[in-house]
């Protein structure tokens, strides 16, 4: 009995692992993140006082991210394997979109879903950041592209489901992912 | 914060350990294989055995073998209502020392979300037990949980978390009707994308006016979720 269920462990284990995504992400001490990386939180939130550094693995591909708070408004600024930033987000309420961008995507929620409900809202800078501090206090300063991340739960007759949207400055939609939620088993039984 | 769930809860069991009540505690494994079967329908089984290796009432005795307290099988269909919410409704077969087994029926409707980096979770049961002789159990219950990853914002393979719950259970049958809290505390790792291996204590106490009974329990689960 005790072999039938050891082999019956190893067989799924194996068809399990063979599964696997590589795909990890963890808390990292700042003394492994990269200089440059360090440097540019520095100079851009130097009031930041708890700045948490992530490091992330997907698909061979090493990133860091800093999640750290500033103005009581959290941002998440990311770089890839030598330090270079790549793109910084900073989570804001719905109503904080500027309007008419705020009325477009609107339009596509009314258009697309018979019910819908905002759940977060980043606004993502990409482009030339060496300055991102300069231009958070002037926005008129260019080089920097300005979209919007809408984690969202869409509602349709045929579907209920959580969407992470894209939207341009404007408020067109760029690209739509559909969140995967599964199950909590060990919180549900 | 973590440290203070747990400084909370070990001066939890301590405290309730050393008063004059029936207490026993012993270990109790617990294996779960859940297998999605549509996009909204799932299949989950359960089984957990429990055994006691202290008893202050002399209940260690009939035990036997492995000083067996019962061994449960459950159970469960589930329907995924919208990404938060899923409804289930399971069978649990029962076997106690005494040989008689029972038969309940489980009906839960369960949400989980997330707070922050953490997941949290509410689940509201009914169950209604039925016994080969005596009156029949019915009971509700509702369990709070929290799973909080240990090593960066999200559980990935290879890593550790916490998984706390509390749950409230009121029980109703002919004679009277008592109420039970369960805590539970476990440290988990999740050695493949499907796999969660999770180690704690589990404390239960029941009374109708105050704790009567308690019970402190070494849980070891391993769930698979294909």
């Amino acid at each position: 009995m005790r072999i039938i269920f050891l082999t019956i462990l190893a067989i799924l284990s194996f068809s399990i692992s063979a599964q696997t995504k590589m795909e990890k992400e963890y808390r990292v001490k700042q003394d492994k993140v990269p200089e440059n990386a360090q440097k540019w939180i520095i100079q851009n939130f130097p009031e930041a006082k708890k700045v948490k550094w992530y490091q992330e693995i997907s698909n061979g591909k090493t990133t860091f991210e800093a999640k750290l708070q500033w103005n009581k408004t959290p941002y998440s600024v990311e770089f890839d394997s030598v330090g270079t930033i790549e793109d910084v987000e900073m989570t804001i309420d719905f109503e904080e979109i500027e309007l008419t961008t705020r009325k477009t995507i609107e339009q596509y929620f009314l258009g697309n879903y018979k019910k819908h409900k905002v759940l977060k809202v980043q606004k993502q800078f990409t482009g030339n950041l060496s300055q991102f501090r300069q231009y958070l206090e002037n926005p008129n300063q260019t080089g920097i592209t300005t979209n919007y991340e809408v984690e969202f739960q869409g509602i349709t007759p045929e579907s209920n489901e959580l969407y992470e949207a894209l939207f341009n400055q404007s408020g067109q939609l760029i690209q739509r992912k559909t969140i995967k939620t599964e199950a909590n088993i060990n919180l549900d039984f | 914060m973590r440290v203070i769930l747990i400084i909370i809860y070990s001066a939890l069991i301590f405290n309730l350990q050393a008063q004059d009540r029936a207490y026993h505690s012993g270990f109790a494994p617990e294996f779960t294989i859940n297998k999605k079967i549509s996009k909204k329908v799932s299949l989950t089984t359960k089984v957990e055995s429990i055994h006691y290796y202290y008893s202050n009432e002399d209940r260690i005795g009939y035990l036997t073998p492995w000083n067996h307290k019962g061994i449960d099988f459950q159970f469960f269909g589930n329907y995924k209502l919208s990404p938060f919410y899923r409804i289930s409704l399971g069978y649990q077969l029962s076997y106690n020392p005494d040989g008689k087994p029972s038969n309940r029926l489980i009906e839960q409707l369960s949400y989980s979300g997330k707070l922050g980096s953490m997941k949290l979770g509410h689940r509201v049961r009914a169950d209604q037990t039925f016994y080969s002789s005596g009156p029949a159990k019915f009971r509700f219950r509702y369990r709070f949980s929290l799973q909080i990853p240990l090593q960066g914002s999200s559980v990935d393979v290879g890593e550790f978390f916490l998984i706390t719950s509390d749950e409230l259970i009121l029980t109703a049958k002919s004679g009277g009707s008592s109420i039970e809290n369960r805590a539970l505390f476990q440290v988990g790792y999740k050695p493949f994308e499907k796999i969660d291996i999770q180690v704690g204590f589990d404390y239960r106490a029941e009374g109708a006016n105050r704790i009567e009974e308690s019970e402190s329990l070494m849980k070891i689960a391993l769930i698979f979720d294909l």
